[in-house]
């Protein structure tokens, strides 16, 4: 038998579905809001649980927050945890993921050692998902994040981790750190008895002191980044309406929006292969080879620097998003754009990073890179950042870009700001401004890091267009191949296997297209299901649809369905009852089809086009596709 | 059902009317549309036929009702009025068609008295705004149905709806202070008023209450409100048996002497629909019963003791386990699987009978021994889940897809239930209503003086029987129904 000694770290976060804000100071009204543990914590914990089940040892939680996080903990206690620790001293006040870390790590060191520390994927309140993988990369420990299944073995442990397409298996040794998603198990509900043990149980309770911190490199003083900004972004939907000859120019509207959104840009990487491989694309760049120890050794450093990713042979689109986005804030800086692009084999070229705003793209190669193991990358890209000492770092918010770069953050000593959604340059002091949103969206933050550098942030795709190519853009293309030291690794990737295509799940589209009881009949959802593949979307359904048994009960969206936030939600022939609005009034742009022009769904549509859908979605569809191959 | 024999029927020269009142955009005569408005959440195959009404509306003030009452009166045309449509009696079902009037713009919070604890409602307002309106003051409003996220404050006061507060806080109608009503003939009058007591009259308010529609049109609510408990816990308790879960109940008041907010039973076939629905799993699933028990306080501390208290005695009595939810999370996903059993049954079954029964408390597992015993004797299951606490129980009848005959099979059984329910001392329908589903049980438990009392305090209020005929009360001597 193994015994575990298991850490879990447990957030207290406040009840998102309470979360008010005061409009005039931008603070959250905590005074009345209930707390729950943030639900991947309990998660966790269940996890913790069930392995101490399983294999013996001990279940220890480790919460830092104000006094009242002890409820946290008490409830952690009922379920079954050993032993609770709360981090608890005026100087935590205003954490930043980096100073969270750093406090928990030193929390594990004085309480440890651990076999094993276990954290949710992300708070609900924050929504970073980085303390675990800074807090792993702090420690020197292996972490495996987005895990939704562990087994223990003799040596060490295999985990799987969920990605946008699938699964990636990873052995880890122990001790290490893994952060959960919520596939993973089903947390359970403390009995009497847990409870009435809990209620009388010690809480241990550790100061800065305590853990030997300065109160300097504690709280918001040891922060690497400031909040500037709280803004609050009010659903205003536009709602127009069109109907008749103005149909058309409603259409025209829809598809316009979501070029601009960035809907309608290449998505499929395999379509990239294609141009790199058309001749005329292909421009006869050789790159330089470089040996990695004698590269950029002079570098002026500045500059904006990009981590870029490559997936099957092919590089990810957001990368190419951000090469132009990097383009712009060099741009207002005089500085230049550089993408990294780790790769265990490339079928496509380079040049299209230069072409979308790169100067130079350095491309590491080396077969090893083929499956994504996060130490090697964010060793590698932390050891190219103290080489390249840029003024800003960029990556996607993919689930690999938010899992590395926390560890290169920690292993560069700055400050992260997760999953922006704007990113300027302040005019008065050269800083970036890194705005995300926060709080299940009901706030936008503008973010700096004052003091440090890289300035880094993970950007959600799809957030900046896609700019068009420039192919007068020159630049260099350097080759690399990383010293085998950096390909060591504790963490050994195992495989990846992408999910079977049965369309992607509702709440995790960023198109939702769905249908209701207008269609009339249960082929009318091909028609659906057409324009909802034109936008690589979901296909999403009304109750009476599902009752027909028309489409299964996965796709309804509502009340008693899933309630989902996509970027976009087209409902055809969809009344808009309120129970039906519950599950979908929060999307980013809706468009309603109906032919009654008092249908309900249209108080909620930013753009309302009324008439028969069978008319209209058809035209739909057409214009989208028309305005998509225009884009090629 | 019959045809309606002497009533006014919707010609385009009152659909111009009705035009002139509301507006064009208040006014539907789409088919389709109408359609869609004219059923509630009992599926429209367990009519003879559909019903239709011929023209719908939608009133934004008082006013509107009253004119549309007004001309409808006139001309003897039914009107029906509609909430949310969740009722689960044909309430809102235009039985002999005429003018539907929706009550869904009609959906303003008119006033928050903080001071005299009240609040002013129109009633299209859906049930749990008011709630989460109430909590953002502070206050409580112990309306609780199951259906109240989609249900309108109007269809709970029309139907006095029950749901899971009813054993501390009575049915919707203890929260009631005050009705203003449009009459048969269009005039306005408010009953009761911001007070809490009141012998001035006869007390027309809860006469209105549970009166589904036939006896005026409410247009405006006056709430009571109470202090919101800072403190909540529901524990969930799996027992081996139902009687075991139904024998506790009282024992919670009488030995562990507190009253809780609710008492619900949900037992094992109820529980497995909704884990299936919901794609979830509560603990001791394969238990034969689950009880919820929600305790509420001002004081954490006291909350936790007696939450010790009815855990410990609940064990001693044969509990299985008792879980504690006291947070958000565990207490959302053991609600949800309460709340959802009514729809998972729907969704997984065809051919079932949905009874509303109620019995004195001590009777219940008297009432679930008969049910086993029908079951045994038609070939059917049961689903039974409910409001345990106040004696009333959801019994789902349930038949196979593929059975000849249920429709007859489940009429003889239901008879016989209802035989079973009379020698209990129940009744036909705690809380859904009696409406278009019921009526014609009626007699088998309101004797004839008491049928005929109903009749001449119905035609008291609408003389020539144009509000929701069809519905609860027998009016006409001689169709038994419609035709004054
Ligand atoms: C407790 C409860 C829970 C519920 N949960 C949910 C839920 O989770 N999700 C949900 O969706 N519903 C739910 N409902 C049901 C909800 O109340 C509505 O009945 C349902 O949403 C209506 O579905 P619909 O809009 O498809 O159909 P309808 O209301 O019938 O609307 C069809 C629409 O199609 C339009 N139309 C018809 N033909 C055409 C045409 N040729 N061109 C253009 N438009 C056309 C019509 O104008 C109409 O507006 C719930 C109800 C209850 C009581
Ligand atoms: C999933 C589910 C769970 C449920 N749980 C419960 C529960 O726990 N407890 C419970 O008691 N019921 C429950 N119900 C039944 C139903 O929700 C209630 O009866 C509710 O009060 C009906 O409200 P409504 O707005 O949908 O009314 P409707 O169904 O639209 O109408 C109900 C009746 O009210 C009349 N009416 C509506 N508005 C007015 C008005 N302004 N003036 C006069 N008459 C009017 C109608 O004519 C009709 O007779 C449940 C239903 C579902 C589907």
């Amino acid at each position: 038998m193994i015994l575990l000694k298991i850490a879990v770290f447990l957030k207290q976060v406040p009840d998102t579905d309470e979360v008010r804000m005061d409009e005039k100071t931008g603070t959250l009204i905590r005074e009345g809001v209930g707390t729950v543990i943030n639900p991947l914590d309990q998660n966790a914990l269940e996890l913790a649980l069930s392995l101490r089940a399983a294999k013996g040892g001990s279940v220890t939680v480790v919460s830092m927050g104000p006094t009242q996080a002890e409820l946290a903990l008490r409830e952690a206690l009922a379920l079954g945890a050993d032993e609770a620790v709360l981090l608890c001293d005026r100087a935590f006040a205003g954490s930043d993921t980096w100073a969270t870390a750093r406090t928990l790590a030193a929390a594990v060191r004085k309480t440890g050692p651990y076999d094993l520390l276990l954290a949710g994927a992300k708070a609900t309140d924050g929504e970073t998902g980085q303390v675990g993988p800074e807090t792993a990369a702090m420690m020197g420990l292996p972490f495996v994040s987005n895990v939704c299944a562990v087994e223990i073995r003799a040596e060490g442990l295999v985990a799987s981790r969920s990605v946008e397409d699938g699964t990636e298996r990873t052995r880890a040794p122990l001790p290490c750190l893994l952060t959960v998603v919520h596939e993973i198990n089903e947390p359970s509900m403390p009995t009497l008895a847990g409870k009435m043990r809990a209620r009388r149980a010690p809480v241990h309770v550790l100061s800065a002191a305590d853990l030997g911190l300065n109160p300097e490199e504690c709280g918001l003083a040891g922060s690497p980044t400031r909040v500037v900004r709280i803004a609050f972004p009010k659903v205003t939907r536009s709602g127009l309406r069109f109907s008749g000859n103005e149909l058309d120019r409603g259409i025209a509207l829809v598809a316009e929006r979501l070029d601009s959104m960035g809907l309608l840009g290449q998505k499929r990487p395999a379509r990239s292969v294609d141009s790199a491989r058309s001749p005329e694309a292909v421009r006869p760049i050789r790159p330089i080879e470089l040996a990695w120890e004698e590269a950029f050794k002079n570098d002026p450093g500045g500059g904006v620097l990009v981590c870029g990713e490559c997936r099957n042979g092919s590089i990810h689109p957001s990368t190419l998003e951000l090469a132009g986005k990097a383009r712009e804030l060099a741009d207002s800086r005089d500085s230049s754009v550089t993408v990294v692009l780790p790769f265990g084999h490339l079928d496509d070229d380079p040049d299209r990073c230069i072409r979308h705003g790169a100067d130079r793209v350095l491309a590491v190669c080396h077969p090893a890179l083929s499956l994504y193991n996060p130490d090697v990358e964010s060793r590698l890209f932390a050891a190219l950042i103290r080489r390249l000492r840029p003024e800003i770092v960029l990556a996607a918010a993919t689930t690999s870009g938010r899992t590395t770069l926390p560890a290169v953050a920690a292993l560069v000593d700055t400050g992260l700001t997760a999953d922006c959604t704007g990113l300027s340059i302040d005019p008065e002091n050269g800083d970036l401004l890194q705005t995300r949103p926060a709080i299940g969206g009901n706030v936008l933050a503008t973010i700096r890091t004052p003091s440090r550098r890289p300035q880094m942030a993970t950007v959600r795709p799809r957030t900046f267009r896609l700019p068009p190519e420039d192919p007068s853009r020159r630049g260099e293309v350097y080759r690399l191949t990383p010293p085998e030291r950096f390909l060591l690794s504790p963490l050994v990737p195992l495989g990846r296997e992408t999910r079977q295509e049965e369309g992607t799940p509702i709440q995790d589209a960023e198109v939702v297209v769905s249908g209701g009881k207008g269609l009339k009949r249960p082929d009318g959802f091909r028609l659906v299901e057409e324009l909802a593949a034109v936008l690589d979307g979901a296909v999403g359904a009304s109750r009476p649809t599902v009752e027909a048994k028309w489409i299964g009960y996965p796709h309804q969206v509502g009340l008693s369905g899933k309630v989902v936030t996509p970027r976009v939600y087209i409902a055809v022939g969809i009344s808009g009852a309120i129970q039906h609005l519950a599950g979908m009034q929060t999307s980013e742009f809706i468009v309603a089809i109906n032919r009654d022009p008092e249908a309900g769904i249209f108080r909620v549509a930013d753009i309302g086009l009324v008439g028969d859908l069978f008319d209209i979605v058809p035209r739909m569809a057409g214009a989208i596709k028309a305005r998509k191959e225009a884009q090629r | 059902m019959n045809e309606p024999t002497r009533f006014g029927t919707v010609t385009p020269e009152v659909v111009e009317r009705l035009s002139a009142i509301l507006g064009a955009g208040g006014v539907s005569v789409d088919g389709e549309k109408i359609a869609v408005y004219s059923r509630d959440e009992v599926a429209e195959r367990f009519w003879d036929r559909p019903y239709r009404a011929e023209v719908l509306v939608f009133p934004e003030s008082t006013r509107h009702v009253s004119e549309i009452l007004r001309m409808a009166n006139e001309r003897r045309i039914p009107v029906t009025p509609r909430g949310a449509g969740t009722g689960l009696s044909g309430g809102a079902v235009p039985a002999f068609g005429g003018i539907l009037v929706s009550f869904e713009r009609m959906n303003r919070i008119l006033e928050l008295d903080t001071e005299n604890l009240c609040m002013t409602v129109e009633p299209g307002v859906i049930t749990a705004e008011i709630t989460r309106a109430a909590r953002k003051a502070g206050l409580l409003y112990a309306g609780d149905p199951c259906s109240g996220d989609a249900s309108f404050i109007g269809g709970n006061v029309a139907e006095n709806a029950g749901g899971n507060k009813v054993i501390k806080y009575g049915p919707t109608g203890s929260s009631v202070l005050a009705l203003e009503v449009v009459l048969a003939d269009g005039s306005v009058t408010w009953f009761g008023g911001k007070r809490r007591k009141d012998v001035t009259g006869y007390d027309f308010v809860h006469l209105m209450v549970g009166s589904e529609g036939t006896l005026g049109i409410i247009t405006k609510i006056v709430l009571k409100l109470l202090p919101l408990p800072a403190f909540g816990v529901d524990l969930l308790i799996p027992f081996p048996t139902v009687e075991a879960a139904i024998r506790f109940v009282p024992r919670i008041a009488l030995e562990g002497r507190v009253t809780p907010a609710s008492i619900e039973l949900v037992d094992h076939h109820s529980l497995s629909q909704a884990e299936k629905f919901l794609n979830t799993r509560l603990p001791f699933d394969q238990a034969a019963a689950h009880l919820i028990v929600q305790l509420e306080g001002n004081d954490r501390e006291v909350v936790a003791d007696e939450t010790e208290r009815v855990g410990k005695l609940a064990l001693e009595k044969g509990a299985l386990e008792v879980f504690v939810a006291d947070n958000r999370s565990s207490r959302d996903k053991l609600w949800k699987a309460r709340k959802s059993v009514a729809e998972a049954i729907m969704a997984y079954y065809q051919n079932y009978a949905k009874e509303d029964l109620v019995v004195p408390t001590d009777r219940v597992p008297d009432l679930l021994f008969a049910v086993d015993a029908l079951c045994r004797k038609w070939r059917m299951e049961a689903a039974n889940y409910g409001h345990v606490g106040d004696g009333n129980i959801h019994v789902n009848l349930l038949m196979a897809d593929d059975r000849p005959h249920w429709h007859e099979d489940m009429e003889q059984a239901r008879q016989e239930l209802y035989e079973t329910v009379r020698q209990l001392g129940g009744t036909l329908s705690g809380e859904h209503g009696i409406g278009l589903k019921r009526k014609a049980y009626l007699p088998q438990f309101l004797d004839a003086p008491q049928l005929e009392l109903m009749r001449r305090v119905k035609l008291a209020f609408d003389p020539n029987g144009i509000l929701n005929p069809g519905k609860l009360v027998f009016w006409d001597k001689k169709t038994g129904e419609a035709g004054a």
